[in-house]
């Protein structure tokens, strides 16, 4: 659905992004890994039209990316920053609804929202005011607020969510919860494309990973082939393994380290 | 105690969201009641439960109260209201454009812009067009807010985020110069303009006329036809410009919306009142104390509550002194500077942020 085409990007003289070609296909987690500075971020602003390319295209359903208006997009992709501030004092329910669509019934606004309450963890926490919430929580609750965003979306077309470290701040009980309800959410309609720093979390919950390293995508590819010692020990500078168990991946620190 | 009712207020979090139920149409009922009294009240007592008579022009009204009720009292009385929901609305709509409680259309050089532009027409266009000038006063205070709140915010708002410090520092020059050159206006004036402006820089409803009242309730109205435009748009900007992006709004939209409604409503309360301030600044942030902070619950509240705190404000600074008459910025100034400091005290983490 999403397809990047040798786009560049860079910031005064220096290049964050170079050359990235980069497809994203409805039904699948995508999840990106590089070290700090790789252009991760800056690839994902990129591909939500927050940045514009300085060469190359981005097409997203068939059509150029600046052709969308912003509230065409929104119906068909939520995007989670890595930090957000709020203004005013809302509830934890009245963020979550400022993704939804003007004029959504009231009746599927609640169940959307009790569902997310639920798969995020925070029943209970609706009329809480989101200013007073923790770190864990507040991301939580914009977790929530992205989710709701894209299921009250389009009804047509495929769709999808950018996450930009979700996790950052969670425990890893939630950490993992989160990473489910996301899973739980594809469909052949609806992919996602999430960063993460956890190379472990990332081998357990992705499709595909596509490994950053200063502005070069330097692999990209389904899971079981992507995550190898070679390359993980290459772009990270720390010697790693990598476990086989069956079709799963674990990520090791190598001895002597 | 405001904080104590705060708090308890609070803890009962549940009924939050909802709270405009209640709040709304209390305000409005207050509405009805001060303004019945600010008519009764001055130099001339009118009895209270003789107005719905007066008003509707029954036989028994006296013609003495019939004339102060109609050409002293009731434009005065509509004006003050007017003015203050105006000033409150702005407030609240330039808050939620600089995602800032602390915005205030006097603070930040607003109001200073719009004084400038009328201090010019009076002086240069009286030159040009004679008495008419006086009605151009409306539409020029507008331009000169509007071209002060498009300066501030290309001042203060980086990549998306408004900086504080910057935003109030801005206002700050903005204000000041804006007063200099207002200055070298008085200075070439002459006597009678000078009266004049005594009026522009403290603020004041004397001399309410239903000309003034029409001005005010066009240029609201004016405002009224964005509001569509900016409730649930001001909501999402909380979030910040790139976010609100991300939910469908059409940020660069949004924002010129939200300046030139603001320009509308302070340009034109200046324009007849002079430069009221804090109105703007007090009332939305009292409010989100105690009510959910959607815009499109809290400006219509803001509007009733600066009403209100208008006419009470009005109604102290023309009998406190009587006979003679107090501007009416000294009264906001003296219940609202206070109010601003408390909020800079508690708000220091956002300002150091």
């Amino acid at each position: 659905m999403f397809h990047a085409l040798d786009v560049s990007f860079s910031r005064g003289k220096n290049p964050i992004i170079s050359n990235a070609n980069l497809e994203l296909r409805a039904g699948e987690l995508t999840v990106v890994i590089g070290p700090n500075g790789a252009g991760k971020s800056t690839l994902l602003k990129l591909l939500t039209g927050d940045l514009t390319p300085a060469s190359g295209n981005i097409w997203f359903d068939g059509r150029a990316l600046q052709q969308w208006s912003s509230r065409e997009l929104a119906a068909r992709r939520a995007v989670l920053s890595q930090s957000t501030t709020l203004a005013f004092p809302f509830t934890v329910r009245e963020v979550i609804s400022l993704g939804f669509p003007d004029g959504l019934q009231v009746r599927d606004r609640h169940a959307i929202v009790a569902e997310a309450l639920h798969s995020f963890d925070l029943r209970g926490f609706e009329h809480r005011l989101f200013q007073e919430l923790s770190g864990g929580e507040q991301q939580r609750v914009h977790l929530a607020r992205v989710v709701c965003q894209l299921r009250s979306g389009a009804t047509e077309g495929p769709k999808c969510l950018f996450l930009d470290e979700p996790v950052s701040n969670l425990d890893i009980k939630h950490q993992i919860h989160t990473l489910s309800a996301v899973r739980e959410l594809l469909s052949p309609r609806i992919g996602a494309f999430v960063i993460l720093h956890d190379l472990n979390l990332a081998a357990t919950f992705a499709d595909r990973i596509v490994i950053m390293r200063g502005g070069h995508i330097a692999a990209n590819d389904i899971t079981e082939r992507a995550l190898t010692a070679k390359i993980l020990t290459a772009v990270f500078g720390v010697r790693m393994n990598v476990a086989c168990h069956g079709e799963k991946r674990r990520v090791e620190l190598a001895e002597g380290c | 105690m405001v904080m104590a009712v705060t708090s308890s207020w609070n803890s009962r979090a549940g009924v939050r969201g909802e709270r405009h139920l209640i709040l709304i149409p209390g305000l409005l009922l207050a509405l009805v009641v001060t303004a019945a009294i600010s008519i009764a009240t001055g130099a001339v007592a009118i009895e209270l439960f003789s107005l719905p008579g007066i008003l509707l022009g029954s036989e028994a009204a006296t013609v003495r109260d019939t004339v102060i009720v109609w050409s002293v009292r009731l434009p005065r009385t509509l004006l003050a209201a007017l003015v203050g929901a105006a000033l409150a609305a702005s407030g609240a709509v330039l808050q939620g454009l600089f995602r800032n409680p602390l915005a205030d259309p006097g603070l930040v050089g607003v109001s200073s812009g719009s004084v400038l532009a009328a201090v010019c027409t009076i002086v240069i266009g009286q030159n040009l067009f004679g008495s008419a000038a006086t009605r151009l006063l409306p539409v020029s205070a507008f331009v000169g807010g509007l071209l002060a709140t498009i300066l501030l915010y290309t001042i203060a708002t980086r990549n998306g985020r408004t900086y504080t410090a910057t935003m109030l520092l801005g206002g700050v020059a903005i204000g000041a110069i804006a007063m200099a050159l207002t200055g070298v206006l008085i200075f070439m004036s002459t006597e009678q303009q000078l009266r004049e402006f005594t009026f522009w820089s403290l603020g004041s409803l004397a001399g309410a006329t239903w000309e003034k009242v029409a001005s005010v309730i066009l240029f609201m109205a004016l405002a009224l036809l964005l509001w569509p435009l900016l409730a649930r748009g001001l909501d999402r900007l909380a979030l910040g410009e790139s976010e609100a992006g991300h939910m469908g709004v059409n940020v660069q939209h949004l924002k010129r919306a939200a300046i030139v409604a603001t320009a509308l409503l302070t340009g034109v309360a200046v324009s007849v009142s002079g430069a009221i301030g804090f109105i703007g600044l007090v009332v939305p942030h009292l409010l989100r104390l105690v009510m959910s902070p959607r815009h499109i619950f809290l400006v219509p509240a803001a509007a009733l509550l600066g009403a209100n705190l208008l006419l009470l404000a009005d109604m102290i600074a023309r009998t406190i002194v009587a006979p003679a008459e107090l501007p009416i910025g000294i009264v906001t100034a003296c219940i609202g500077g206070p109010v601003f400091l408390w909020m800079l005290i508690t708000n220091v983490r956002q300002l150091e942020g």
